[in-house]
């Protein structure tokens, strides 16, 4: 069933049982596109005139990132009982743009990334401090390390050379401080662009992956989150109001190309 | 608006229509890719996306596309053989395959490469995926 959190019912979802780990991003220690490799978000923003027409030949030719997935039968990530869904929110993007390249499916590791930059302890962060991570070191596949495994002993040579096959080469960090967010948020999913979103009233980071139309010059986002298929419609929900405007925000472009 | 120029063209006596500026006698020549086999590569520029009309955005993701290629494509470990990919992608243990299709001359972005393996197309990318799948069919069958 298709789950919907508005400014009407949003406190439930603090609420509930499962794992999050967002923390808010330290701007001062961290301003917009001040990591090595982010660079600073500069496609024009599609104007919202345009956007009911391109959400109608998204539908029309089932091309948007959840199409696909979907065509894939690509499950939602599952972060289970970790603080780490800064790194699967980054995770289910990257996932998202290799199926969208038809690279063959890998499940990658959450806890390959987390654990290292948390010095193994379940702890919070954002998402642009995995995409920093997976930059250098990369991300391993959950063959080499179980995706919710907090452990040293899976940081070795089999794990370390395989993470060196799934590198992002490109990001953008987008300034969450400007009131045009959304707007910039919707012009990547409409260019299937998967974004990694954080929210402060959440606590939470998961990824915009298609625009909704509601009528009325009213839009959703349309995300996927990362407790597993049986959250919303296989992982996908929907955010509207002020509760879709995210804390922040980070985009990955290109990602190596790999076929293990 | 993003204006773009148009130059109908027959291929087996269907007209697609491609953006100007195309060299027509490098279009169609000797398979592009030589490994036998039905493949597909779009080459495209992730951060120029905006600058795409809509209906040229739709065909890298539409489930026209997509079933087509999934149907028609040689299968490589069970994943059939058609790539999107960006053109500053760097492969770490891509197949020499896409290696090779990457490095095919470009005059423009995004650009399609379809090989059969004894004939293909390497041209600029049509404008709309009814156009685009003229172009698959007649290598794909």
């Amino acid at each position: 069933m298709m789950i919907v959190i508005n400014d009407d019912n949003w406190e439930s979802q603090i609420t509930s049982e499962y794992s999050r780990g967002y923390e808010q991003r330290d701007r001062q220690s961290w301003p917009v596109s001040s990591s090595p490799h982010a660079k600073a978000f500069d496609i024009p923003v599609i104007p919202r005139s345009e956007w009911d027409d391109r959400i109608d030949e998204m539908e029309r030719t089932k091309s948007s990132l959840r199409h696909i997935l979907e065509r894939h039968r690509i499950n939602s990530l599952d972060q289970k009982s970790t603080n780490f869904c800064w790194t699967f929110g980054t995770l289910t993007a990257i996932t998202a743009i290799r199926a969208a390249n038809n690279q063959p499916h890998i499940e990658f590791s959450g806890a390959s990334v987390a654990a290292p930059i948390k010095n193994y302890r379940n702890v919070g962060g954002w998402g642009g401090e995995a995409l920093e991570y997976i930059v250098e070191n990369g991300v391993c596949s959950t063959k080499y390390w179980p995706t919710t495994a907090i452990s040293r002993s899976y940081d070795n040579e089999e794990s370390q050379a395989n993470r060196r096959l799934h590198k992002i080469t490109e990001w953008y960090d987008i300034d969450c401080s400007d009131d045009s967010v959304f707007d910039v948020v919707m012009t990547c999913v409409l260019l299937r662009l998967p974004v990694a979103v954080g929210y402060d009233w959440w606590r939470h980071e998961v990824c915009a992956i298609y625009p909704v139309k509601r009528g009325g010059g009213k839009y959703a986002l349309g995300c996927r989150n990362s407790w597993g298929n049986d959250y919303g419609e296989q992982g996908f929900f929907e955010l509207e109001g002020r509760k879709a405007i995210p804390s922040d925000a980070v985009v990955p472009i290109v990602f190596t190309g790999a076929i293990s | 608006m993003l204006a773009v120029a148009v130059v109908a063209i027959g291929i087996a006596s269907q007209n697609v229509v491609l953006p100007v500026g195309c060299d027509l006698p490098a279009m169609f020549q000797s398979a592009p890719i030589s490994e036998s086999g039905f493949r597909v590569l779009i080459v495209e520029e992730a951060q120029e996306r905006v600058k795409l009309p809509a209906s040229q955005l739709a065909i890298f993701t539409s489930q026209e596309l997509t079933n087509y290629c999934d149907a028609k494509c040689v299968k490589v470990n069970n994943t059939p053989e058609y790539r999107i990919y960006d053109k500053d992608i760097q492969f770490t243990n891509e197949s020499d395959v896409w290696k090779k299709a990457m490095q095919i001359e470009r005059k423009s972005l995004p650009w399609l490469i379809v090989s059969n393996g004894r004939s293909g197309y390497s041209g600029p990318l049509p404008l709309t995926i009814d156009e685009t799948m003229k172009v698959l069919k007649r290598y794909g069958g």
